[in-house]
């Protein structure tokens, strides 16, 4: 009886020994401390379709998803120039003229997925321009009004 | 009093206070204002600024107006400056330095292209001058010695008169002809190195050339003036027709050589009808200038009794002389007497002090003889001088005479020792 219960014993923790070796075995390769800040913001305009396109930074989506968040129209393409900004942390901060919000954006597998919809004004935004401001990322409308963003919200408003 | 003071001296605390706090506000303003300037804008308003300036480059016209391009793109240089990380992420793979660097050696290359062009515009604005004065000078000339033409036919009277007309007639003709021989080589060397492309791009260059310094209508002038010329003197010297033949040849050559950049200079567009006006000008005077010369090369052997045969060319005036040469060579060789001697005699006078020391080198110039064919014609004159001069007898009758006196000399002598002295018995 005592011995059934060793050999009991001794199976699971060899059972133990062995997930343990075979997680250790594939886990994935992480590099750490990546800076994905894009220097410089792109501005896209949409196409008839709402597509929009950056070459040089390998970037296409279709912008009436985030039209619709801000204006509930998706009839025709009402957004104009797409400004769009990749922060240091990877997230891609995305607005327009006329919008209310950043849109800030985490890629994953051929999608761009809301992390955070950060509210700007009411009024919507009249001149909007990101800048790389690392760690921030700087969003401007005109030449008076300065935000400082982040992932989670405005800086000092974070929640 | 001192209220009065220390009132003052809080009002002036005060203004200096405003002041102080003005100043900071505004520079914080411009601080404020630079950091909340979009990324995005600067590098955009910098590519509009830098493809505007080397735009400004390309087309520049004047050195002027490259010295005002290089000030700006210092400008633009001190502007941006302080965005140079920015502009070298947005401008990868190239830098912002590098693209100035690009922008100011283009701006400097066009620089120097420009200060080439100017003067060389200048100078070409010189020639135009010059040619214009050429062209003036060449109608006082000719002005001149058509007066003293004139005066020669007149004058009659005073034999002291007629030979001073002569003299100045002949100094203008001469005169005449070495200032044709100095547009030649002026045009030549001047024109020769010009920079024709530079001088076709530079603008205000062509509109120099249409008025009085056009070089292709001086040439075709003074092609034009000296057939006139020939047909208004023609009994000129041999010397002279010889000398004019030999300008007219350096003239052909001259345009031989510079034709096609003048055409290109003058006539832009219109080149082959202006080939076609110089080329008959020059053709017209060249079959003139021919026929004259070799008339009156005729004349000057007849006049010495010299039959050269008929010769139209230098080929045939070549083939006449080694001709004539080779006959009186024959002739001595079967007999040579006085006469013939006298025929030699006055071929190799005319040779040796006309031919060889006053026409030798312009018919070489004129491109009718070469100096082989004249130390070829030479050597036939030597070699007829050995065989004409007659062959004397005196020298035989001499040493006949002197080997019979010293015969009897030696009879004598003899006789004198053979006969005994009787004197002494």
């Amino acid at each position: 009886m005592k011995n059934n219960a060793r050999l009991n014993l001794l199976g699971k923790i060899m059972t133990a020994a062995m997930l343990l070796f075979v997680t250790a075995c594939s886990s994935s390769l992480v590099i750490k401390k990546v800076d994905f800040a894009q220097p410089l913001e792109s501005v896209l305009t949409p196409n008839s379709k709402g597509i929009v396109q950056d070459a040089r930074i390998g970037l296409k989506f279709n912008v009436m998803p985030l039209q619709y968040a801000e204006t509930k129209d998706t009839t025709s393409v009402t957004t104009q120039d797409v400004r769009l900004i990749r922060g240091h942390a990877g997230y891609y901060f995305v607005t327009a003229r006329g919008f209310n919000d950043v849109f800030v954006m985490e890629p994953s597998e051929g999608t761009l997925k809301l992390k955070k919809k950060i509210h700007i004004t009411d009024q919507g935004l009249q001149n909007p321009a990101f800048n790389q401001r690392t760690p921030y990322v700087q969003l401007l409308d005109g030449s008076s009004a300065s935000y400082n963003l982040t992932k989670d919200g405005i800086k000092g408003k974070e929640k | 009093m001192d209220f009065k003071v220390f009132n003052k001296t809080k009002q002036i605390a005060a203004l200096l206070l405003f002041l102080m706090v003005s100043v900071s506000l505004t520079m914080q303003a411009e601080a404020q204002n630079a950091q909340n300037q979009s990324d995005y804008k600067i590098v955009q308003s910098y590519k509009k600024d830098y493809a505007s300036l080397s735009k400004m480059v390309d087309q520049a016209t004047s050195v002027s107006e490259i010295d005002s391009v290089i000030t700006q793109i210092n400008n633009l240089s001190s502007t941006y400056s302080s965005h140079k990380q920015l502009l070298d992420n947005a401008l990868y793979p190239d830098t912002y330095e590098a693209q100035l660097q690009k922008l100011q050696q283009q701006a400097h290359t066009t620089e120097s292209r420009l200060t080439v062009m100017q003067n060389q515009s200048q100078k070409l604005a010189q020639l135009n001058q010059q040619v214009a004065d050429y062209s003036s000078q060449l109608k006082k000339m000719n002005s001149t010695t058509d007066s003293l033409s004139t005066l020669m036919k007149k004058t009659s009277s005073s034999n002291a008169r007629m030979s001073r007309v002569i003299r100045e007639y002949r100094e203008s003709i001469k005169k005449r002809n070495d200032f044709i021989s100095s547009v030649i080589d002026s045009l030549f060397v001047t024109y020769n190195n010009l920079k024709l492309p530079s001088v076709k791009s530079e603008s205000g260059a062509k509109t120099q050339m249409g008025t009085n310094g056009n070089a292709l209508k001086l040439i075709q002038n003074i092609a034009a003036e000296n057939s006139s010329f020939l047909d208004a003197h023609p009994t000129l010297s041999t010397d002279e027709y010889v000398k004019m033949y030999a300008v007219q040849s350096e003239f052909s050559n001259m345009w031989n050589k510079l034709g096609d950049k003048l055409l290109d200079i003058f006539a832009p567009g219109k080149q082959q009808e202006a080939r076609k006006n110089v080329e008959n000008a020059l053709s017209q005077w060249h079959s003139k200038v021919s026929n004259y010369t070799w008339k009156a090369i005729g004349a000057t052997f007849k006049e010495q009794k010299i039959d050269l045969g008929k010769f139209n060319d230098g080929k045939s005036f070549n083939n006449s002389l080694t001709g004539y040469l080779d006959n009186a060579i024959k002739r001595s060789r079967q007999h040579a007497d006085d006469q013939e001697y006298q025929k030699f005699q006055d071929f190799s006078k005319l040779w040796n002090n006309t031919v060889k020391t006053k026409w030798a080198d312009n018919l070489v110039k004129a491109n009718v003889m070469t100096y082989d064919d004249i130390a070829n014609v030479d050597q036939k004159v030597s070699t007829w001088g050995q065989l004409a001069q007659p062959k004397s007898y005196a020298m035989f009758i001499y040493l006949g005479i002197a080997i019979v006196i010293i015969i009897i000399l030696a009879f004598m002598l003899y006789r004198a020792k053979s006969t005994p002295d009787t004197s002494r018995e």
